[in-house]
């Protein structure tokens, strides 16, 4: 049995997972400078320790509503072709072992535009982990 | 050493570096004798001095590398094996090499040095391929005095080891001997000077240790010895340094500035004085780290310019023309990725002077010039920037074809062409679309792929001009940044955010009393009343920026934000872009700092409006604006075509109205008014601050040595004050500046002129009434021009005419 390991997050009350590998180091809520004209998901450039990064709303990535004022949202740095770049999540879960028998491709609930960034999910306990597929969200425009 | 030939000199570095390493793969050779790769690595070394040492004629040198390459190509081929003797013989040869670059290094040729005896033993060994070991051990054993003769200043340390130079590379190994038994070495070793032979024939790499420990020794006993003072060895005056490794070290300085940026922001809120005292030293050191790793990038153009006069012969060659290559300012040093970056475009425009702008020789005599053809390339530096220019006295642009062809490509309409100047049309070649393949050859002219010059040269923050004068020549300027990684830069605030403009297009900063335009119609309500506004051309918003419509560009516009009512005052960047200066409207200016710059991710990259972000004092980001984008996006040049359009009218009944403002000022007790389109900027200098040199007052301004007149002087009288300190009208032209001290600077006034006569005293065109007062009209840049003829030199008529037509149209 091979398992893989996943850091989960939450996003609307949904749960996803990326592989812990791509995750670089979480932060919280960091002061983001908004980049006018940018495309719609980026939600503009944090300071990581005096590097420039590209931070991105997952939530406008995934199609979900937006996050209700007032709420933070806490980041993702994930590595992306050798590049920092932080995913902008609401709430930051474990780290779970997943059974990779357990993966099955997108459920067919799953709405067209979310359906892209997701490789798939895996059943536990009662609970579906969605797998982000993070170098295409990466690539969200 | 100092005036070595820079071939030489590198010859040397390369050599030397080189021959560590065949001492090392000789050495592998005799454990590993088959490896081919080994000993192909030893040939070409040995062949690489032999080949420069014969291209400078270093004829020792050749001989001894020359039978040592044969030796090596029979064991390359396979015709002999490796034998210890084989490699002893071509240790030798080594050691003779080493002493050969020692002497040239030392005495800048090869000295009386005999290397004969070694040719001979290599030779020997060459001729007898199996190796018999008696003769050859014996012939080598003879050879020892000879080898050590030749070497110069012989040493006690050197004389019982030459033999053992097999030996003596195996005991490489053991480099870490312990200094005490280095010492006594190391003495008699620092007693002769060049070292470096010694070194060589001394037992093993201990005394490698000792080149790097001596120095101090060195120079005590050196000192002592007399004149002749210690040189540093070529070898150890330079490293060569991973690429790598100094970005690291330049993105580590980049950090250091912020953080600086950040400390010197925190300490001036405080009242702690030896805090300030640290911060103000921090200051110091990080921009002189900076300075200095900056230079550890810089290269000489002429590393670039080195292989230009091969291409330029044969594309003259092939097209059978006659071209004569200048280069002038070899030495001009920017950074290594900037030239990097500008190789390409570069190259492609003296391709393009040599291709189309040089005329054939039979078409040159006709024209009445000469059958050769000149390019020039010039380099020099020009206020924080590298000036590149190529020109040629080639046939020049002709705009007539230009034009024909821009319109027949619908690049430009009729009526657009109408409006345009020579120098607009002269632009045309940067156009995307305006040169493809099949242009090439039919259009005399140049254009062949320019839009991409621009663009690489626009990317790394250089800006592309061109002069052409048809029948006479043209003259492509590039302006390069000197480095990419700090750059000043102005802070400003749009909507809450901040954004960074780089001072290079900055030209100046203008407020503006109210901040919301007017509509058409408003314009003539306001009439008169003297507040700097904007107003409407064509529907689209200008300011009067000295009598000159500028377009205005709306920062938040531009960036998409939504729109809102603007109200209260703002601020105005005059931005220059290309040849195209306009005005950037921002909420706030916040101040001035030098910024790291960052590159962004592709997806923001795309957006074309940012050149990258920075992180400011407070540790947050903010965007560095591309004002080339800015430029181009907001459509500032059909804006300036319609200007053009209108300016005509504008300026007839301008000229009617006559309200150009004018600076008064008193000077020895003289009344003067100055044109404000003639003043770069007041000023009030310490009367401390104003040196003598030469004869002549000067004082130093923004890191430039200006000259400095006495306004009252020139009029023929004395001041009737002494002051601590002066107010300046400061006057600038294409990068050269000049003060102009006044005793009082009294008031700017507008439309004020009741009468004026005209008389011509030089720089005194004329006297006017101005507030009731009979006033001295001053063309401030005669006055400096009789004053310091030596002004004029380098400035550009163009500017010099733009400011005459502002001036005539003020006079009339």
């Amino acid at each position: 049995m091979t398992t893989t390991q996943y850091a989960t997050f939450t996003l609307a009350d949904q749960w996803y997972g990326l592989e812990v590998e791509r995750v670089q180091e979480v932060l919280r809520a960091q002061l983001c400078t908004p980049v006018p004209s940018a495309p719609p998901a980026i939600a503009g450039l944090i300071n990581l320790r005096g590097q420039v990064v590209t931070a991105l709303d997952i939530r406008t990535v995934l199609g979900l509503p937006e996050r209700a004022q007032g709420k933070d949202p806490m980041n993702v740095v994930v590595r992306v072709k050798g590049e920092a770049m932080a995913f902008l999540v609401d709430v930051i879960g474990g780290v779970i072992d997943v059974d990779d028998s357990s993966f099955e491709p997108p459920p067919d609930t799953l709405a067209g535009q979310r359906r892209e960034f997701i490789r798939g999910s895996y059943k536990l306990d009662g609970r579906l982990l969605m797998a982000l597929d993070v170098d295409r969200t990466a690539d969200a425009q | 050493m100092e005036g070595m030939d820079e071939i030489v000199q590198e010859f040397l570095v390369e050599s030397l570096e080189n021959l560590d390493q065949l001492d090392r793969d000789l050495v592998a050779l005799e454990r590993d004798p088959g490896s081919r790769e080994l000993l192909s690595s030893i040939f070409r070394t040995i062949h690489t001095i032999k080949g420069t040492s014969g291209f400078l004629a270093f004829n020792k040198l050749e001989s001894v590398t020359h039978v040592g390459e044969n030796l090596l190509s029979r064991l390359r081929d396979g015709e002999r094996q490796m034998t210890p003797i084989t490699t002893d013989v071509l240790l030798k040869m080594v050691d003779a090499v080493r002493s050969l670059l020692d002497s040239i290094e030392n005495t800048g040729g090869e000295g009386d040095l005999d290397v004969q005896p070694v040719v001979e033993v290599i030779t020997e060994c060459l001729n007898n391929p199996d190796g018999e070991q008696q003769r050859v051990a014996g012939a080598s054993a003879q050879d020892i005095k000879p080898v050590k003769e030749a070497k110069p200043a012989s040493t006690k340390a050197a004389k019982p080891k030459t033999t053992k130079g097999a030996k003596a590379s195996a005991r490489q190994q053991q480099r870490q001997e312990s200094a005490a038994t280095v010492e006594p070495v190391q003495l008699e070793v620092s007693a002769v000077i060049p070292a470096q032979t010694t070194a060589q024939a001394a037992p093993d790499k201990a005394v490698e240790q000792v080149r790097e420990e001596a120095p101090d020794k060195l120079a005590d006993k050196q000192a002592g010895e007399g004149d002749q003072g210690p040189r540093r060895a070529v070898a150890d005056s330079t490293i060569r340094v991973d690429v790598d490794l100094l970005d690291t070290l330049m993105r580590l300085v980049g950090e250091l500035v912020l953080t600086r940026n950040q400390v010197v922001s925190y300490a001036a809120h405080l009242q702690d004085t030896t805090l300030i005292r640290s911060t103000q030293r921090l200051n110091l050191i990080a921009s002189e780290l900076q300075e200095g790793v900056m230079k550890t990038r810089m290269q000489p153009i002429d590393h670039l310019w080195a292989k230009l006069p091969r291409v330029v012969r044969d594309l003259a060659h092939s097209v059978g023309k006659q071209i004569e290559l200048v280069m002038v300012g070899r030495d001009t040093e920017l950074d290594r990725t900037l030239l990097e970056a500008i190789k390409d475009p570069l190259t492609h425009i003296v391709r393009n002077s040599c291709d189309h702008g040089i005329e054939a020789p039979q078409q040159r005599s006709e024209a009445g010039k000469p059958r050769t053809g000149t390019l020039t390339l010039r380099a020099y530096h020009q206020s924080g920037q590298v000036v590149i220019e190529v020109s040629d006295d080639g046939g020049g642009i002709n705009t007539q074809k230009v034009s024909a062809k821009a319109l027949e490509r619908r690049l430009i309409t009729q009526d657009q062409l109408a409006r345009m100047s020579e120098r607009d049309i002269v632009d045309l070649v940067f156009k995307p679309g305006f040169s493809t393949a099949e242009t090439v050859s039919n259009i005399s002219g140049r254009g062949v792929g320019m839009d991409v010059v621009r663009t690489n040269i626009e990317a790394i923050g250089g800006s592309v001009e061109l002069d052409s004068t048809f029948g006479r020549g043209t003259t492509t300027r590039l302006t390069i940044p000197l480095t990419l990684a700090i750059v000043p830069a102005l802070t400003v605030e749009c909507r809450g955010e901040r954004y960074a403009i780089p001072q290079v297009s900055m030209q100046e900063l203008v407020f503006l009393d109210d901040g919301e335009p007017l509509d058409e119609e408003g314009r003539s309500s306001q009439e008169g009343s003297g507040k700097a506004r904007v107003e409407y051309v064509g529907g689209a918003p200008v300011y009067r920026l000295r009598g000159k419509l500028l377009p205005l560009v709306y920062l938040d516009e531009v960036l998409g934000l939504p729109q809102i009512q603007r109200q209260g005052p703002a601020y105005l960047a005059v931005l220059q872009a290309d040849d195209r200066k306009f005005g950037l409207v921002v909420d706030r200016v916040l101040n001035t700092e030098e910024i790291v710059v960052k590159s962004l991710g592709a997806q923001l990259k795309n957006i074309g409006l940012y050149a990258g972000a920075t992180i400011l004092g407070d540790g947050r980001v903010a965007l560095i604006l591309d004002v080339q984008a800015l430029s181009r996006r907001s459509h500032t040049e059909t804006l300036e075509r319609l200007i053009a359009q209108e300016t005509s009218a504008e300026v007839e009944a301008a000229a009617g109205r006559d309200n150009e403002r004018l600076l008064v000022v008193a000077a020895g007790g003289h009344r003067v008014a100055i044109p404000l389109g003639m003043v770069t900027r007041l000023e009030e200098f310490a009367a401390t601050a104003i040196e003598r040199s030469g004869g002549r007052e000067v004082t130093q301004y923004r890191g430039q040595i200006i000259p400095v007149m006495r306004l009252a002087e020139m009029l023929g009288s004395y001041s009737q004050t002494e002051a601590d300190s002066w107010p300046v009208v400061v006057y600038s032209e294409r990068g050269k500046t000049a003060a102009v001290v006044v005793d009082e600077i009294l008031d700017i006034v507008e439309d004020a002129v009741r009468s004026r006569t005209s008389e011509n005293l030089g720089a005194i065109t004329g006297s006017a009434v101005i507030q009731d007062r009979v006033t001295e009209l001053l063309d401030v840049r005669q006055a400096i021009l009789a004053a310091d003829p030596r002004f004029a030199d380098f400035s550009d008529s163009d500017t010099v005419e733009g400011l005459d037509q502002v001036y005539e149209h003020e006079m009339r």
